[in-house]
């Protein structure tokens, strides 16, 4: 039993009134001259069995009448047979993910999945309050017809959403819903990895290019909410699915590649197309999620700019996962220019990006060209990648030469000793492959000139510290420059030597210096962070989303979706979903495993929609007890005046005071 | 259009137009009224013979049903019947001193009206009547005399005192038996707060001599109903005792309780021989009168 009111039942001490009352009177002082005494004292020899009982009666119902009132007050809810369900406030938590999508006998499952839900919601009584929460977080709410309208609009999601965040913004809508009795139920495919959080999801900064999903300990604590799942048995599904995609370089010149993987049960043809065309066929061998099959094609771009492309398979029942996009950029190298402060080992990756024709050369000063120098060089204009001077001497000249560019950094005294280089991980560009940006992650330097920011330009914005070094910054960039605070030389730090030194170095000159804008890899759903300078987003189909900010939420839709700074095309947008959603293996349809990551005092999994039902509303305190409540206490009310009006009562209230009898 | 008759009016009401003797003339005269008797002709009379009418004789007596038939003239010969008398025995103790309600009479002086209407009934015809005022003992003495006096000296006597705290209601009927000498009424008014045993021995033995014991319970009705006064201590006033109660809670039992004393009263006082009868104050006097003189059937007064 619960009490919606409890604070009420601090009326229940009214019940002791007429016990005092029944007490007090034994202390009567007023007295009356009465003739017929003998009378009064002959019926209480004769009544006092009967008074007695009947005392003891009144005063029963007088108490049972006070106790039932509090207990009304105080709103009980009970669990009793015949007394229908208590006010709900239920959170159906409907999994939509890319696997609902799967169609099996012409039928997909999300419609069984909603079909349950309807079913649901239509049990439900103008008392209850109710939400429908789809897997990726996204709440409706209202009246049964309204709920029933959000069900049958419901899709698949374009992703695997996240069941998890999902399930907590259920349970909080639930506990929201006091003093109704808060009851979460989950209706799922039951696919084994509904609850596992991708990494990204830690990651708040949104900042996620590679979209690769890691299992996490996502425990959620749904405390003393019910939450009750239903998982829909179904046959196993054959799929076959394109797991990763991937241009290679991200820009091409205009030759490139194309590096996906492909998971399939037997030998599956292959096509890739670039803006709609097919440009490549073929067929890849069996290969597992584990241990996908690998394909690397070399392709040539007949186009320039941004362009959109995606590797398909033949279609299956689960259609979400056939087709993964990618995006490229098909433009010239980008140019720099390298001066000899830059150090010996500078230039010689220079000219071997150079040579693969990864790079350009061009002259200083002109438009789109990036210098690339020491810090005391003389002269330099933006864009510029600098290094710290490597004669100590130099560090004034160098720190003139920031001041004139508009860099706030400046070269501190120089540090000896070996320190490790400490990646802050914060990537280059939001594209930027994971391995380009933590390059930096363990570079050992000995020589550096710790950056501080200049004064008068305010704290420094986490994105402009990539890495670190003796705890001071170490490498940092901004808007037309990147700053390294050692020179490039291996007495001074090992970086040069390291393999990821070269990638790091394209990576800086073409998107961070160039004008290669930016590729982000994200999930359908996504909170997406960091989009500085993008006015709109230009969907497949050519239309445009305004942005206000720089923030978003990805779409749910698949695809390429390029970024525009007004008129330019400045990056992409790659949506495509997890890859572990193609992992369609599903728990048993009453395997607690489902909800292992749910915690809480009642978590149970249904098998049946009935029992699901069932076991909804079993957990709820019951039917309002108020109208048994006052029921009982007018009954005991009548009987109380009945018993007081046609036969001796007991103790009880004390009648108008008035002198009616007197000499 | 009806007519109002003193013995059907609230006793309040008339105590409230005139003093006891006042009331008292009115309520036998409408009593009177009311047997639909001539008050005059018949009256305490009973047919002897006939005889030849001499002169002088009163026409009124002559029977001329004899004289149409047979041409004879004959007078109807009365014989005057024979005095009764009665004697009142009268409880004043302090019991008989208390009202339930300001605006009723107390259950003396209800039973004063009453018993100085019974000696103004009875004297009219002539029979002799006394009046013996009890509590703990005899309060005064009025032996019975049939004189137009008596009643006078009847209605002085009730204002001599009284308020004892006891009643001994067995003795007192012994006494009054005891003065009136040769077989007669003797008529008891007392709210008989006493056991009823002694007296209905005392009226068994007053019915072995040949009395008629009329007793008439004279009562408030605030006795009777225990209507709601508030929880308190209810004290009696002669004895004193105290008994705490709520009316609201034991007023049915009370009423139980009552009836059936009133109904031990009325058993043991038949059994007796006694003739028993209930009056509240709040009656009309012409009820009690009715049931004391006892219109029809034995021992009536009138």
């Amino acid at each position: 039993m619960a009490f919606l009111a409890p604070f009420f039942l601090g009326l229940a001490v009214l019940a002791g009134v007429p016990l005092a009352v029944h007490l007090l009177r034994r202390r009567v002082s007023r007295r009356v001259d009465f003739p017929a005494v003998r009378y009064l004292t002959r019926m209480e020899q004769e009544h006092s069995r009967e008074l007695k009982l009947r005392h003891r009666l009144l005063l029963i119902l007088r108490v049972l009448a006070v106790i039932a009132l509090a207990l009304a007050a105080a709103r009980p809810m009970a669990n009793l047979a015949g007394l229908g369900h208590a006010p709900l406030s239920l959170a159906v938590v409907v999994d939509n993910s890319l696997s609902s999508s799967a169609v099996r006998d012409g039928r997909a499952a999300l419609d069984d999945l909603r079909a349950d839900a309807r079913a649901l919601i239509g049990t439900l009584s103008p008392d209850d309050r109710a939400w429908i929460v789809t897997a990726d977080g996204r709440v409706s709410g209202g009246t049964s017809e309204a709920l029933q309208e959000a069900l049958a609009d419901l899709k698949p999601l374009g992703g695997r959403g996240d069941l998890s965040a999902a399930t907590r913004r259920a349970l909080a809508l639930a506990r929201s819903g006091a003093p109704r009795a808060p009851v979460v139920a989950i209706v799922s495919d039951g696919q084994r990895n509904a609850f596992v959080t991708p990494a990204a999801e830690r990651n708040p900064s949104g900042a996620d290019a590679g979209g690769a999903a890691v299992e996490t300990d996502s425990a959620i604590s749904a405390g003393d909410i019910p939450v009750v799942a239903l998982v829909r048995a179904r046959t196993a599904l054959r799929n076959h699915a394109v797991l990763t995609a991937a241009a290679t370089p991200p820009r091409w010149t205009p030759a490139g590649a194309v590096q996906f993987s492909l998971a399939a049960s037997d030998v599956t043809p292959w096509r890739i197309t670039l803006d709609g065309r097919t440009v490549a066929r073929g067929t890849a061998p069996a290969g597992t999620l584990s241990s996908p099959a690998r394909i690397a094609q070399k392709l040539s771009s007949g186009s320039s700019g941004w362009v959109r492309g995606s590797v398909e398979l033949d279609a299956d029942e689960l259609r979400g996962d056939d087709t993964r996009w990618f995006a490229v950029r098909v433009a010239p190298p980008p140019s720099v220019a390298a001066r000899g402060e830059a150090g010996t080992f500078l230039l010689a990756a220079l000219a071997t990006l150079v040579e693969e024709k990864r790079l350009g050369r061009g002259a200083e000063g002109t438009a789109g060209v990036v210098t690339v120098a020491g810090a005391d060089a003389d002269n330099v204009r933006g864009p510029v990648f600098l290094t710290a001077p490597t004669d100590p001497v130099r560090v004034g000249e160098a720190n003139r030469t920031l001041t004139r560019l508009g860099i706030p950094w400046r070269f501190g005294a120089i540090a000896r000793g070996l320190v490790l280089a400490r990646s802050t991980d914060v990537r280059l560009s939001a594209g930027a492959p994971a391995d380009v940006s933590e390059s930096l992650d363990g570079a050992s330097v000995r020589v550096r000139y710790p950056l501080v920011r200049s004064p008068g330009t305010g704290a420094p914005a986490r994105t402009d510290t990539l890495a670190t070094a003796g705890g001071a910054p170490w490498a940092v960039a901004g808007p037309n420059y990147v700053l390294l605070a050692s020179p490039l030389d291996p007495d001074a730090t090992d970086l040069p030597l390291r393999a990821g030194f070269v990638p790091w170095l394209l990576e800086s000159l073409s998107r961070r210096l160039g004008d290669d804008g930016q590729v982000i890899e994200a999930r359908p759903g996504q909170f997406l962070a960091g989009l500085e300078g993008v006015t709109a987003l230009e969907r497949p189909d050519g239309s445009l989303v305004p942005l206000t900010g720089t923030r978003i939420t990805v779409p749910n839709d698949a695809g390429v979706y390029l970024l525009r700074r007004q008129a330019a095309r400045v990056g992409a947008l790659v949506v495509n979903p997890e890859a572990e959603e193609s992992d369609v293996a599903q728990n048993g349809t009453q395997d607690a495993a489902f909800l292992s990551r749910v915690s809480g005092r009642s978590v149970s999994v249904a098998a049946t929609p009935d029992d699901w039902r069932t076991r909804i509303f079993q957990q709820t305190a019951g039917r309002s007890l108020v109208p048994i409540l006052l029921a009982i206490a007018l009954v005991a009310l009548l009987l109380e005046a009945w018993f007081s009006r046609g036969a001796p009562t007991t103790a009880g209230v004390k009648a108008a005071d008035r002198p009616a009898i007197s000499i | 259009m009806a007519t109002s008759r003193a013995d059907q009016l609230d006793p309040a009401v008339l105590a409230a137009l005139g003093h006891l003797e006042l009331v008292a003339r009115w309520v036998v005269d409408g009593f009177i009224t009311g047997l639909h008797r001539s008050p005059r002709k018949g009256f305490s009379v009973e047919f002897a013979e006939h005889r030849p009418y001499m002169p002088g004789d009163d026409l009124r007596y002559l029977d001329w049903r004899i004289a149409a038939r047979a041409d004879r003239w004959v007078v109807k010969q009365f014989e005057e019947e024979t005095n009764a008398r009665a004697m009142i025995v009268l409880d004043v103790s302090r019991s008989m001193q208390w009202t339930g309600d300001p605006a009723r009479l107390t259950k003396l002086a209800y039973a004063e009206a009453l018993a100085a209407a019974v000696a103004l009934l009875l004297i009219r015809q002539r029979d002799a009547v006394g009046l013996l005022r009890f509590d703990s003992g005899t309060r005064s003495v009025v032996p019975p005399r049939a004189q137009r006096a008596q009643w006078r000296r009847l209605v002085a006597a009730f204002s001599e005192t009284g308020g004892g705290d006891s009643s001994d209601v067995a003795s007192a009927l012994l006494q009054a038996g005891r003065l009136v000498r040769r077989p007669g009424f003797v008529v008891l008014l007392s709210d008989l707060l006493v056991d009823p045993e002694p007296v209905a021995d005392a009226a068994r033995t007053l019915r072995a001599r040949g009395h008629e014991v009329l007793v008439l319970h004279v009562m408030d009705p605030t006795e009777r109903d225990f209507p709601e006064s508030g929880e308190a201590l209810y004290r009696d006033v002669e004895s004193g005792l105290e008994v705490p109660a709520a009316p609201a809670d034991v007023r049915a039992s009370y009423q139980d309780t009552v009836q059936q004393a009133l109904g031990e009263w009325r058993a043991a006082l038949g059994r007796a021989g006694a003739r028993y009868a209930l009056s509240m104050t709040d009656e009309p006097y012409g009820r009690a009168l009715r049931h004391l003189v006892g219109v029809n059937g034995r021992g009536q007064m009138v």
